[in-house]
């Protein structure tokens, strides 16, 4: 997915400042020492030697006005400037699995920036309504600033309809939220998880501007590439083509869904750095909603 | 892909470092918009402690790598509940100092027997602090708002950090800038709940000793502040007693080998 502002005149006008002055540009330079932490003076002397070949192309700098803003100059060696960035991760992971009559969504609670732990107990999990469970990650204040806005459609929705959103009609809502910030992202990654109208879980998945889907489980976050493959050996169901149809929600029970979700975060919490700390689970099920908290590494 | 970019660690920038990068400033600018800052705090630390929360920071502004500025208070009081401590370009602390005045006014002027408390501050900070960054023009700063109010179960102590971003957390022990780096193993190490003032005082100094030795924009000159039910009191400003005296400094060419 692209992320692009809107050009804006001034934004453009500051770019083409920049671009004139050869200033090196993250986009530039993908394939640079990425093994590297930002900081090491490997990884800032060959983004110098990106600038000054930079500062010879000056003719593809009108090319570059087409990309938004918000990018960072992490090689800021020759220009030595600090240009502002939007966002930032604050790092963590969010696991939902949906099963017949319970849905469990869990996330770690670590709040990191750069390579520092701002705190270890920070909740990612957000109640929208009794059925329904928002779990994200990604940018802390855009997270934040998500929930907030989601909470406040669905106390409009309750007045305006007389009853509590469903798990189903606020997915549509997240979706339509986050598409509607899709020239500014709100940088979060997603996973809705309840019960529908049915009593049944189901879990949906976004993107950070709003593609969606309902599946039987899912894993977004700094160490969703980690978790996915586990869920997928223990969870994935066959495929929607054959017949007879299979449900795509787990025929686990509640009690082994929740032992594969620590078992799950336990794993990542070894090879992440953003994960660990604590992890809360939240369990929805006919009898209400059920949180338990179970400690993760903290190194 | 753009994704893989975001999973790299970034924003690990923060308002001291800045200040070190604000050279080579931009000329003729058509951007209204915040792009450097240019008079910037240091460190400010926090933790809770028995009565309330204990604030401090050093009383330096810096204009690049010079210390332009040495009696300057970053810490004040908010309200009849809260204190609010801020690095980052002073300026935009100023500004903030008044919205919240004007915040606090309007509040009074309700005549409700209500005040605004640390969490409503921290609150309404964040939602400037984003705000503003949604705008591209950010308030540069980090941002520490501690305080004690009484509620339902008693005196309920709040200590909060904002930035420039809007990323806001709420923690027992708080330290922004370099204070992140150096500060906060100390007090995640030492911190204990109800501490005594002096013993909370102790651990401040301790953080303030670190940051004095190794972090280039500070100061041997801080305030301590706290904040209790009773109100908020900004003690006036001392220095630390710094230690020298290693045999290595007495002689630094001793060990040295060969010319250059």
């Amino acid at each position: 997915m692209t992320i692009s502002t809107v050009p804006d005149r001034t934004l453009l006008a500051a770019q083409d400042e920049l671009d004139s002055r050869g200033a090196p540009e993250l986009l530039a330079e993908p394939e640079t020492n990425k093994s590297l932490p930002p900081c090491s003076p490997a990884h800032l002397a060959s983004s110098k030697s990106a600038a000054e070949i930079q500062r010879f192309g000056r003719e593809r700098s009108k090319q570059r006005r087409r990309r938004g803003g918000g990018r960072v100059n992490l090689g800021a060696a020759s220009e030595a400037m600090a240009r502002f960035s939007p966002y930032e991760n604050n790092g963590g992971t969010c696991v939902a699995v949906a099963g017949d009559g319970y849905c469990v969504v869990a996330a770690d609670t670590r709040l990191s920036v750069g390579y520092s732990i701002l705190t270890r107990d920070h909740s990612k999990i957000c109640q929208l309504a009794d059925k329904c469970i928002l779990a994200s990650s990604g940018f802390q204040g855009d997270i934040k600033a998500l929930q907030k806005n989601l909470a406040a459609k669905e106390l409009v929705y309750e007045h305006n309809h007389n009853k509590k959103m469903s798990c189903p009609a606020m997915a549509q809502l997240l979706s339509n939220t986050l598409y509607y910030k899709r020239f500014f992202a709100y940088y979060a990654f997603n996973v809705l998880g309840g019960l529908d109208s049915q009593g049944k879980g189901c879990v949906f998945t976004y993107d950070a501007v709003g593609s969606y889907e309902r599946t039987g489980y899912s894993a977004q976050g700094t160490g969703a590439k980690l978790i996915t493959p586990v869920l997928d050996n223990k969870l994935k169901s066959p495929s929607p083509l054959i017949l007879p149809a299979r449900d795509a929600v787990t025929p686990l029970s509640e009690s082994e869904a929740v032992d594969l979700v620590k078992d799950v975060f336990a794993s990542a919490t070894e090879r992440d750095i953003y994960t660990g700390d604590k992890l809360e689970i939240v369990v929805i099920n006919s009898s209400g909603i059920h949180r338990e908290y179970i400690e993760l590494r903290k190194d | 892909m753009e994704e893989q970019k975001w999973d790299q660690p970034m924003g690990g920038f923060n308002a001291a470092s800045r200040s070190q990068m604000a050279e080579a400033a931009a000329g003729g600018e058509e951007s209204q918009r915040t792009l450097y800052p240019y008079v910037t705090g240091t460190s400010v630390i926090a933790l809770k402690y028995k009565d309330g929360v204990i604030m401090a920071c050093d009383t330096g502004a810096s204009y690049g790598s010079t210390l332009r500025y040495k009696s300057v208070e970053r810490i004040k009081a908010v309200g009849k509940h809260s204190l609010i401590g801020g690095s980052g370009e002073f300026s935009d602390f100023q500004e903030i100092l008044r919205y919240l005045d004007e915040l606090t006014l309007s509040d009074h002027m309700w005549d409700d027997g209500n005040s605004l408390g640390p969490k409503e501050i921290h609150s309404y900070l964040t939602r400037v602090m984003y705000n503003r960054r949604n705008k591209f023009d950010p308030l540069w700063n980090a941002l520490v708002l501690g305080g004690v109010k009484m509620g339902p179960k008693g005196a309920e102590k709040y200590l909060g950090m904002v930035n420039m971003i809007g990323t806001h957390f709420e923690e027992n022990h708080i330290a922004t800038g370099f204070g992140n780096h150096l500060a906060i193993p100390i007090l995640r190490a030492e911190w204990s709940e109800d501490m005594t003032f002096e013993e909370a005082v102790k651990l401040v100094e301790k953080c303030l000793l670190v940051l004095l030795y190794r972090d280039r924009s500070s100061i041997n000159k801080f305030q301590v502040a706290k904040i209790t039910t009773e109100g908020a009191t900004i003690y006036p400003p001392y220095s630390l007693k710094t230690f020298w005296g290693f045999s290595h400094f007495e002689n630094p060419a001793q060990g040295a080998v060969g010319s250059w």
